[in-house]
């Protein structure tokens, strides 16, 4: 009894620090992501401690509460965004750290929880009862079911790869040391239609139909503002660390110490030097940094938004392509063909 | 034959972890400002600066509207399905023979 309450407490301390490390990361990297991006349009930018800021001074800000919205459902709707989030973090591993909820859920859980802050948006949109962020909102849900194809067919193909959803299980190897060169090439596909799939989560460009400043005044959140606003921007960036180090887990799980002999390679975290940990972490945040600099600054200077219906062609049409065509060619070379 | 583990799930501590971060987002939300200065126009949704109309409950959108949106976004799937829907008895069996042909198939080359 006493055990199973010392487990259960360790646990729960984990899951608070946990999240207080998504806020904080997700804050960072995206004062990165907005430095970089005015990097390569010729400004200078904001200093890197911006969002910090900005959350400061959204949650000094009045919170309006338009006469037209249903109250507790638009208050309630970034807080389930932000809570989606923060839950889907304890169930990643972080680096050298093994996810804290290792063995209590799985993949499919976190494409779920991936889905809610989408889905929050869109009932805190339709809740404001604003004809603009009514539109956002069902620009939000049509672009959510155009990019979840290509996801599950991501999903599936990594659990039919490991024969498992277990995201630890899935982590604990690379994926491209589990195939050979036919099975590469199709994870590789597999790969860029994650790519792909990483704005359309993010709601960035040029999949930002449900916001588009231009031509809805921020659609979704037009009501929005001071505290609630400041809740669903934490969501936002904890979201986008999220799926970045969901794209680390799945497709490099590398550590760094293993190369450089600060540590062997099935040497467990508890015997491993502080010196090994610290060199992961660093190259934890390293790769999260990449990704999110592919995944969410670069492709959001390149690209202009796409007309919605376009988004769900580009989703359902070549990305969701390419993924079955990853799909089979991982299925061919684990059949033998 | 694919043999996918699917034992790694607990409800239990998905709720209790789920409402430790309801606790700490609510705690974030709690340190926020609640309040507005109540004035005339405060409460009104913006339309582009245009006056909304003196009961506000008139611009939610209605539901046929709504769907608008996603007719209008998923056109590409929609269309052949609604092509698809001729009202005609033989069309529509053509459908269920086809699909009945695919299923004898897949159970041929499976079972």
């Amino acid at each position: 009894m006493v055990d199973a309450v010392v487990e259960w407490s360790i646990m729960l301390a984990l899951v608070l620090l946990v999240s207080a490390i998504g806020i904080i990361l997700g804050l960072a990297y995206k004062g990165f992501d907005r430095k970089i991006t005015a990097m390569m349009q010729s400004r200078i930018g904001p200093p890197l401690r911006q969002p910090f800021r900005d959350v400061k001074k959204l949650f000094m800000k009045e919170t309006i509460i338009p006469d037209s919205a249903v109250p507790w459902l638009f208050n309630a709707a970034p807080i389930l965004a932000l809570v989606a989030s923060l839950v889907a973090f304890a169930y990643l591993p972080l680096g050298p750290f093994e996810p804290i909820m290792e063995g209590y859920g799985d993949l499919i859980l976190l494409l779920y929880l991936l889905a809610i802050p989408a889905v929050a948006m869109a009932m805190g949109g339709l809740a404001s009862g604003s004809p603009y962020a009514t539109v956002g909102a069902q620009r939000e849900l049509v672009l959510m079911i155009s990019y979840e194809l290509p996801l599950a067919v991501a999903a599936v193909t990594f659990a039919y790869n490991y024969n498992t959803f277990s995201i630890a299980e899935i982590s604990s190897q690379p994926v491209w040391n589990t195939v050979g060169i036919v099975g590469a090439m199709g994870f590789i596909l597999i790969l860029a239609a994650l790519v792909a799939v990483m704005p359309g989560e993010l709601s960035k460009v040029p999949f930002d139909q449900a916001e588009a400043e231009t031509e809805l005044a921020e659609g979704l959140f037009v009501e929005y503002s001071g505290r609630n606003l400041g809740i669903f921007y934490i969501a936002e960036v904890v979201k986008m660390v999220f799926v970045g180090a969901l794209f680390i887990a799945l497709f490099f799980p590398y550590q760094l110490s293993n190369f450089i002999g600060l540590a062997g390679p099935t040497v467990p975290l508890i015997e491993m030097g502080l010196w090994a940990v610290l060199v992961d972490v660093a190259f934890f945040l390293f790769k999260l940094l990449i990704i999110i600099y592919i995944g969410v600054s670069l492709i959001r200077v390149a690209f202009a938004r796409f007309q919605i219906d376009r988004a769900n062609y580009f989703y359902w049409g070549p990305m969701a392509i390419i993924g079955l065509v990853g799909t089979l060619l991982v299925v061919l070379e684990n059949t033998g063909i | 034959m694919i043999d996918i583990v699917l034992e790694n799930w607990s409800p239990i501590v998905f709720i209790v972890v789920l409402l430790l971060n309801v606790l700490v987002a609510y705690w974030l939300y709690s340190m926020g400002n609640p309040e507005y200065k109540k004035t005339k126009y405060s409460g009104d949704p913006f339309i582009s600066g245009n006056r909304s109309p003196k009961d506000v409950k008139k611009l939610h959108v209605a539901g046929d509207n709504l769907f608008w949106g996603f007719k209008k976004a998923l056109k590409r799937y929609y269309d052949p399905l609604i092509d698809g829907h001729t009202g005609r008895l033989n069309d529509y069996m053509i459908w269920v023979v086809i699909t009945l042909a695919v299923v004898l198939i897949y159970l041929y080359l499976v079972v």
